[in-house]
């Protein structure tokens, strides 16, 4: 109970910090939540304008890409809001600063703090909002029956695409504990590629890419198989644990993996002499 | 009699301990394509170190001696490649939380304000982060915010306050959670003599009313003497020098402080080469 009532706390934190942000100059934080809007739409506008043009692509219509491109910007802002603050998402950045100390001498769990410390309700809700809107006039338009079981549904999904997002992050961006400078970005290149493949629909690729972009390289698992399953176009009941396993086991290897960088850090985490070292 | 923890008086009341402890890194020499050579950098060779609780050390050395190294060790960030590093008592690597609720940290050249918010919102941020009750907080933040004079700046934002502004700040931040232990690397550097004052006599303050203890690097060698009761001399790894102050100019030819020293690092300097 105690960890809870932490974990809140914290979240309360991040909260206000970001609130405070967003109030010391409410006209610059609108236009930029603004600006967000409309890169949220325009980042998908070239796909529904393709899917429209050729009614469809794939086993998927028009309304069914919408959807899934609806769920996509829905799930990224979910992501960009919880982890989108200090570059706790890009986390090549955090150790390739030099920015692990700050981390250290803070009285939490490592977990808690990257769990909490990237909080942004306010500046950093804009391309979830627009997500959230994309994928009710979807929803609206192929008229599908919203229960609540189907609303848990798309929830768990939204926590996978982030587990996912977050894994593949990590596991990139551990490499910066061995190599701070030369690594130091490349979290962010990891998460811009998986973000400009995972809005595609996978349909039209062989099957062998597609069972690649499902597990190895798991951009599939971003949009394109929730919303195959959130949609019924999938009669395999066994798929529908698939990306909360894929989830589970892509945060366990990068937590994995970040704590032996961590060790590693500890042994030889000197910016001085280390080859390809920290920046100044 | 398996798993019964001795400990003797004087283990029990230090705050530090440094057993024996050596650091190295590894330096890239030459670079190739198929054959690469390193040389070892002995950051610290050695240590043996303890303070007490209460006490006020002066930990200097040259550029390179190792101090940062130390503090990272003692912040559980680095693991010695030998010897032992404990803080009360304690392995800080293991129990990092529980060192840390106990130790007020500040690196040289960093600040733990957050950069683009009020002042007043990293202490805001630290009392939730630290769980410190609102009731000590209340007490605290009144008792800072006159020994630190930040009721000037607390609602500026931490990238517009001078150097010195910002570090009163910082060091009010890292005393926030009512430390025992404090650790700062170089809190005077950059500043004006009338900052460099007021700030050894808060921090002379803090050790003496409170009873924190405080281990403070810096190069300035005269500050130090204004501040601390004992210095600590590293270079190049080792423990070169730890006693009074006056113990130091006694044995020393004579000569201001910082020209004493000075004469130190360069006889010390052959040895080693």
């Amino acid at each position: 109970m105690g960890r809870i009532r932490q974990i809140f706390r914290l979240y309360a934190a991040s909260a206000k910090l970001d609130w405070l942000l967003l109030s010391r100059d409410v006209r610059t934080g609108l236009i930029y939540i603004f600006s967000d809007w409309i890169s949220a739409v325009s980042s998908v506008l070239g796909i529904a304008l393709l899917a429209v043009r050729f009614e469809g692509i794939g086993q998927l219509n028009a309304d069914e890409i919408l959807w899934m491109l609806g769920f996509f910007t829905l799930a990224d802002g979910f992501t960009t809001m919880m982890l989108g603050s200090c570059n706790w998402l890009w986390i090549s950045r955090v150790v390739g600063r030099g920015q692990v100390d700050h981390m250290l001498i803070q009285p939490v769990p490592l977990w808690m703090q990257i769990l909490t410390g990237g909080f942004l309700p306010f500046t950093g809700s804009s391309c979830f909002v627009t997500g959230v809107a994309l994928t009710a006039v979807a929803t609206a338009r192929l008229s599908i029956a919203v229960t609540p079981g189907w609303l848990l549904l798309l929830a768990l999904y939204t926590l996978c695409r982030m587990a996912v997002a977050t894994g593949c992050s990590y596991l990139a961006g551990t490499a910066a504990f061995y190599r701070p400078a030369a690594c130091e970005e490349l979290s962010t290149v990891v998460l811009d590629a998986m973000n400009a493949a995972g809005k595609y629909p996978l349909a039209a690729l062989p099957v062998w890419m597609q069972a690649l972009f499902l597990t190895a390289l798991p951009v599939g698992l971003l949009a394109y198989l929730p919303s195959l399953l959130m949609l019924g176009k999938l009669d395999a009941p066994a798929a529908y644990v698939w990306p909360v396993a894929m989830a589970a086991a892509l945060l366990s290897a990068s937590g994995m993996l970040f704590r032996k960088g961590l060790k590693h850090y500890a042994r030889h985490g000197c910016p001085r002499y280390k080859s390809m070292g920290f920046r100044n | 009699m398996q798993g019964m923890v001795v400990r003797d008086t004087r283990a029990w009341d230090s705050v530090i301990e440094l057993q024996d402890v050596s650091k190295y890194f590894r330096r890239l020499k030459r670079g190739g394509l198929f054959h690469r050579e390193y040389e070892q950098i002995h950051a610290l060779s050695h240590v043996d170190l303890t303070v007490e609780k209460g006490e006020f050390v002066a930990y200097a050395g040259p550029n390179g001696a190792g101090k940062s190294t130390t503090f990272k060790l003692l912040c559980g960030m680095l693991a010695p490649n030998e010897g032992a590093a404990r803080l009360f008592g304690t392995d800080p690597i293991k129990n990092r939380i529980p060192v840390m609720r106990r130790t007020g940290v500040l690196f040289g050249n960093r600040s733990e304000l957050w950069w683009d918010q009020p002042v007043r919102a990293s202490f805001d941020w630290k009392r939730v982060v630290w769980d410190i009750p609102r009731a000590d907080y209340d007490a605290r933040m009144a008792r800072l915010t006159a020994e630190f004079r930040l009721d000037g700046f607390m609602d500026a934002f931490a990238r517009e306050l001078s150097l010195g502004q910002r570090m009163r700040a910082n060091l009010a931040l890292a005393l926030l959670h009512g430390p025992e232990l404090v650790l700062l690397d170089e809190p005077t550097l950059g500043l004006d003599v009338l900052a460099k004052r007021e700030l050894i006599q808060s921090l002379k303050r803090v050790n003496r009313e409170d009873g924190v203890t405080l281990l403070v690097t810096s190069h300035d060698m005269d500050d130090l003497r204004d501040m601390a009761q004992r210095l600590v001399l590293l270079h190049e790894g080792r423990v070169r020098y730890d006693g009074s102050f006056d113990g130091l100019l006694a044995h020393a030819d004579k000569g201001d402080f910082e020209a004493i020293i000075a004469r130190m690092y360069e006889a010390w300097q052959p040895e080693e080469a």
